[in-house]
């Protein structure tokens, strides 16, 4: 097993106020982490810092990705290195479509990787088989990024990117919030599709009930900015069982 | 000079003298139409020019420009056109050196009226329709102009072969365009005008159009980028019942360049969009002033302009839609967007909505700003880098408003042009 991620001590800022602190989370490749935690917990914080969102600062502190420094990286080159951010709110883009801007991230991957642009055939082949995995409609990769789509098209089009990437660390912020039954089982067949012994993730969750389709190695529970205890899948279903007041405020 | 404000009795006297000394070759009701022109210019220009429409304008420059210039060219042909004009298969009418041009035989629907024309195409020059705001340059126009170019549809004809106006100004000249579009009963056309200035030339555009009961026309205007030029360009346009009306306009920046648009809605079902994109860069201007009169039951408009303003340029949005208080079932929509792309670009927008009774349906928006920092960050965690994530997030902007144009050989037209010109 190789290390894929290793956070020490990390202390992060956001404005003034101090959100994550002193966290420390190691991640070998094949497993998959689930963090949970109440809202506020700074579990969305940890996400945008390791893919380098400039409002987050870390203050101290260390994130190791396959022994580079993330810290000295720009977002995009934390990007094609493989780490991939599913976004809890994913962003809409009017004007660009969904099939430009994937071949636009797939190329520049491989730019990064000194390798050629992807030919139009092998990349709408691509593009349709994973987009088949997800439940998306052909039509829909035509609009406009997450124009118009629902929340649970939205969060299927994370996926879909994620599999068009193929990161080798996917942070995955509340994929599940607002999704409907049916819609959860889509992403969960995603992720699970992507997970293998090359690859890790981190799944950001409120609830245990993704882990029902998904299962973790780890589960760690987030309060007031670091991990208070880590457990196996028994521990998300006492916590969906008990809530957290049991952990945060024994 | 640049700097200097107006001298008006300086340019008055000039104007004067210009129209004294300029019409011997005229018919005497062309120059009966420029005195009186003249006389309406010098009671109205000290008023207006200090309104908000003008005083933010570069206008003292523009007049400048507009005196210092020659208003036609003297041997001027087509053979002196150097152009390659693109959409092949249109039928090209060329404005040249103050003169109207066609290399291929016209069909009966178009007229090229030049100084010989008869007291029956008098009308071309009327006024009745202009806004005050319209008054300074609609007055100047008429001052100098000699060709007109008059477009005239008959009943249920359909168009089918896009009419291509192409201006090409000289430096040094100054040219007044005049161009009316009467749209017959049931009758369609597509238009598209196009503006390739030379360095330091003003254009001062006037055009007209009436749309009878049942036609349909899309109508496209294209300004070309150039530096030390000045364009204005004014529209009136007037619809009966059952009228579709579509405009786009691309404003690709000039030293100065203004838009003065007014529409009436005088028919019930009477319907337009318009929609236009301007891109000021460097230290150019781009004003923008729209005025739509909903005169009729059940007529309804979309107006949506959208600025990309980088650099230390400046550009300025006025949009009013006015619905009477008779009026009924009307709709209106107004947006203006715009984006800044540098600390020292600027905007100004003001969108209004007079309305009077309460059986309408409206709503104006306007939003000024930089490039979204979550999209940019969104964007950076897919690989993309900084300048193609930009990139990415203007040419979005863009595509939103290009998106919508009806014609898909226009759509693809407008979209190259603002490809060739950002490399450029």
């Amino acid at each position: 097993m190789t290390k894929i991620l290793s956070i020490k001590d990390l202390h992060v800022d956001v404005g003034e106020t101090a959100i994550v602190n002193g966290l420390n989370l190691e991640i070998e490749s094949g497993e998959t982490h689930a963090i949970m935690g109440p809202n506020g917990s700074g579990k969305s914080t940890l996400a945008k810092t390791i893919a380098g969102h400039p409002d987050y600062k870390i203050r101290s502190g260390k994130i190791i990705y396959m022994d580079r420094d993330l810290s000295e990286l720009s977002i995009e080159d934390r990007s094609n290195l493989g780490v991939f951010l599913g976004f809890q709110y994913p962003i809409e883009i009017p004007g660009l479509s969904n099939t430009a801007f994937l071949k636009a991230a797939i190329n520049a991957k491989r730019k990064y990787q000194g390798l050629d642009d992807l030919s139009a055939s092998d990349f709408l082949i691509d593009l349709k088989e994973k987009s088949q995995m997800v439940d998306i409609e052909q039509k829909f990769l035509s609009r406009g990024v997450n124009e118009g789509f629902s929340g649970g098209e939205k969060k299927r089009n994370e996926i879909l990117q994620m599999l068009m990437l193929e990161p080798t660390l996917a942070i995955l912020d509340e994929t599940d919030s607002g999704l409907d039954i049916d819609s959860m089982k889509v992403v969960a067949s995603g992720v699970n599709a992507f997970r293998n012994e090359m690859t890790s993730s981190l799944i950001i969750t409120h609830y245990e009930r993704l882990l029902n389709y998904i299962t973790p190695d780890y589960v760690h529970v987030f309060h007031n900015g670091a991990i208070i205890k880590t457990g196996d899948i028994q521990l998300a279903k006492d916590l969906e069982e008990r809530g957290y007041e049991w952990l945060t405020n024994p | 000079m640049a700097n200097q404000s107006l001298n008006q009795i300086d340019h008055m006297n000039e104007l004067h003298e210009f129209v004294q000394n300029d019409g011997h070759d005229l018919p005497d009701w062309m120059n009966h139409k420029r005195a009186s022109a003249f006389e309406e210019y010098r009671n109205v220009c000290s008023k207006l020019s200090k309104t908000a429409t003008w005083k933010n304008t570069k206008l003292d420059l523009m007049l400048h420009e507009f005196l210092e210039k020659e208003f036609r060219g003297q041997s001027a042909s087509l053979n002196d056109i150097d152009l390659e004009p693109g959409l092949d298969d249109s039928i090209k009418i060329y404005f040249h050196a103050g003169m109207f041009f066609c290399n291929e035989d016209m069909p009966t629907y178009i007229k090229i009226l030049n100084h010989q024309y008869s007291e029956e195409n008098r009308s071309i020059f009327d006024q009745d329709n202009r806004s005050d705001r319209q008054s300074i340059p609609y007055l100047l126009n008429n001052i100098v102009s000699r060709d007109a170019l008059l477009i005239d549809t008959a009943v249920n004809q359909h168009v089918e072969r896009l009419v291509h106006i192409i201006h090409v100004s000289s430096k040094l000249i100054n040219v007044a365009p005049r161009v009316k579009i009467n749209l017959a009963k049931n009758s369609s056309i597509k238009l598209v005008e196009e503006q390739h200035q030379s360095i330091d030339s003003i254009i001062n555009h006037c055009v007209d159009i009436n749309c009878s009961e049942g036609s349909s026309l899309q109508y496209y205007k294209i300004n070309h980028p150039q530096n030390d030029s000045h364009q204005i360009n004014n529209l009136n346009l007037n619809q009966d019942g059952n009228t579709d009306v579509t405009l786009f306009n691309l404003d690709l920046g000039a030293d100065s360049a203004s838009s003065l648009n007014h529409f009436k809605l005088n028919g019930e079902n009477s319907n337009i969009s318009c929609s236009t994109l301007f891109m000021p860069s460097d230290d150019r201007s781009s004003h923008h002033n729209v005025v739509i009169d909903h005169l009729s039951d059940k007529s309804s408009s979309s107006v949506n302009f959208r600025g990309v303003i980088n650099d230390q340029a400046f550009g300025s949005f006025f949009g009013k839609v006015r619905v009477a208080k008779e009026r009924r079932g009307t709709s209106a929509f107004m947006q203006n967007k715009n984006l800044l792309l540098s600390d020292n670009s600027k905007i100004s927008t003001v969108p209004i909505l007079e309305i009077y009774n309460d059986d309408t349906e409206c709503s104006h928006s306007a939003t000024s700003g930089s490039l979204d920092k979550e999209k940019l960050f969104y964007l950076k965690t897919r690989g993309i880098n900084e300048h193609d994530a930009k990139e990415f997030l203007i040419k979005s902007f863009i595509d939103e408003l290009t998106s919508h144009i009806k014609s898909k050989r226009m759509r693809n037209y407008v979209n190259e042009l603002i490809l060739r010109n950002h490399e450029a």
